[in-house]
């Protein structure tokens, strides 16, 4: 039952967006977010439009699978819009109905904080999809380290993400192994109302934590057996290179957010 | 109330990329009060046998009938199987979560919704099946006991539920040699009380040999072999060619047949290796 969950969004291939390196993707996403806030007007989201249907089309991903991560988001996404529909100030009255009015300006914000939604989530998106959870631990670090300096933990932190990614898989399997020893035992995980069914996890839960804990000591231990003293002068398995690719995606990038820029100034 | 399997498969994941056979074609019937020893190499489909044996996964073809209750048909109630079928896990004692002993024991009972004093009277029943003192360990936390004592404390978690059938998975792993012995002769004094069907996975083939009264060996996912442990371990090249031994006192019987001593070809148990090594040993002393 529990065995079936997939882990991450993570679509593993070997296309120009995979092979980029995962710091390049990192910092052309937070790029690429700037891009999103700097669209003035909702048909500029045009130019966004297109740098992400250009970036799904080279990494392979499906309209399909842009939309089901989208789909999360669907009520967030039509609060904000029935909000900024009915409630921003505006002149120009398009309907009217008793209190409620729908202003241009009004559905004008509506579909322009929709838009900058979903196009924020369908792109980062293309990061998760095509970057493994590893790559983007180890670009992670590597991009905090300068912060290390002031006493930023860089190093500690990409460890704790890479250890806690590696072992859910393992607390998924330890769960449905405790979860069916306690229906043997004729624990009902399935029926009765919500608080009926969070008492009914508490025989799950505490045996769970429990192994947790004890893998964490083991696992310390195992990691101090062979070593390891923290991220000082420890030298790395994947060593990562900027390439040719990652300066043309950097360009193209940071062209579009120019362009974007302009377009917003010329023809607001 | 014997365990009917018939033509039973099961797959992990059926129509997925990761889909795995993990039985193939399963028949066998398991009557009342035997002890069933179940072994095979690791992978082999053993533990996927005993969850089915309570219906915590659902065969993928083919039928398990405990005590004439279907357990893949709409209408059975998958406790009332539970009841009747005491499975315990490996390691055991990681499923503890109650604050003392006698919550966690009472866990099964309360479940099936008994009464009050039906349940500590079970409770108490149940650890003096497994040897634990109710006086002084009941009010106990379960995780201060011993590896050993914890074990035990889960193995009453599922006797409490008064199976009628018993399967053990791996009883003694982890154990050291003294709780291993401990728990293997509390396991024979459960059968020998009477009235349980007892099912015991292992791949220590020291332990089971003089346990058994019947042997079930499995090799990916199919029945290799079934018969009491006689007949079993007269099949050395079979069981090696599936990655299992025999007993040491069958496997040194064996070399001592190959160096040319005269001894019966089915000998399993140490004490009876020694008497026959004595009675030739005799003979020999006679000639000479």
């Amino acid at each position: 039952m529990l065995r079936d969950i997939t882990l991450g969004q993570y679509m593993p291939g070997n296309t120009v967006i995979h092979r980029l390196d995962p710091r390049t993707k990192i910092l052309l996403t937070i790029v690429y977010i700037a891009m999103i806030f700097c669209v003035s007007s909702p048909v500029w989201y045009v130019i966004p439009l297109i740098f992400v249907a250009v970036c799904a089309k080279l990494s392979g991903i499906t309209f399909k699978q842009l939309i089901k991560t989208i789909k999360p988001l669907r009520f967030l996404l039509l609060i904000t819009f029935l909000l900024n529909l009915f409630f921003s100030a505006g002149a120009t009255v398009l309907f009217q109905w008793g209190f409620i009015k729908i202003t241009k300006e009004g559905l004008l914000t509506a579909v322009h904080f929709s838009m900058r939604l979903i196009f924020l989530v369908a792109g980062t998106s293309i990061l998760t999809l095509t970057t493994s959870p590893i790559a983007l631990c180890d670009g992670i670090e590597v991009l905090l380290k300068p912060l290390s300096k002031i006493g930023f933990p860089s190093h500690e932190l990409a460890m704790m993400m890479t250890i806690a990614l590696r072992f859910i898989p393992t607390l998924i399997e330890e769960a449905d192994k405790i979860m069916k020893a306690q229906m043997a035992r004729g624990a009902d995980f399935e029926s009765g109302n919500l608080f009926k069914r969070a008492k009914a996890m508490v025989p799950l839960l505490v045996p769970l934590f429990v192994s947790a804990f004890r893998r964490a000591g083991d696992l310390a231990m195992a990691m101090e057996a062979r070593c390891y003293h923290g991220g000082e002068g420890r030298t790395r398995l994947r060593v990562l290179k900027f390439g040719m690719i990652d300066l043309y995606a950097a360009l193209i990038t940071v062209a579009a957010l120019v362009l974007t820029i302009l377009c917003g100034k010329w023809f607001p | 109330m014997p365990i009917q399997i018939e033509h039973l498969t099961h797959t992990y994941m059926p129509g997925s990329p990761f889909s795995a056979v993990a039985l193939r074609d399963i028949t066998l019937t398991i009557e009342d009060g035997e002890l069933i020893g179940l072994l095979g190499h690791t992978g082999s489909g053993k533990t996927t046998l005993v969850q089915h044996l309570n219906g915590l996964i659902k065969p993928t073809e083919g039928k398990v009938i405990v005590d004439g209750l279907d357990i893949s048909e709409k209408g059975t109630s998958l406790l009332e199987v539970r009841r009747k079928v005491g499975l315990v896990f490996q390691y055991p004692e990681y499923q503890l979560f109650e604050e003392t002993v006698a919550k966690d024991i009472a866990f099964g009972p309360k479940n099936l919704g008994l009464s009050p004093e039906d349940i500590d009277q079970r409770v108490r029943t149940a650890m003096e099946k497994v040897g634990l003192d109710y006086e002084e360990i009941a009010d106990r936390s379960p995780f201060e006991l011993s590896g050993g004592q914890m074990r035990r404390v889960a193995i009453a978690g599922v006797l409490a539920m008064q199976p009628k059938v018993l399967v053990l998975d791996e009883p003694t792993a982890g154990l050291d040699p003294a709780g291993r012995r401990s728990i293997l002769d509390m396991i024979r004094q459960l059968h020998a009380a009477g009235g349980l069907t007892v099912i015991m996975v292992s791949h220590s083939m020291d332990d089971i040999s003089t346990l058994a009264t019947r042997l079930i060996v499995m090799s990916k996912g199919e029945l290799a072999m079934t018969g009491t442990p006689r007949e079993v371990f007269k099949n050395r090249e079979l069981l090696a060619s599936i990655g299992l031994g025999v007993p040491q006192a069958a496997e040194l019987a064996h070399q001592l047949r190959e160096a040319g001593y005269d001894l019966p070809d089915d000998l399993y148990t140490s004490d009876e290796l020694y008497s026959a090594i004595l009675k030739l040993a005799g003979k020999e002393a006679g000639v000479c």
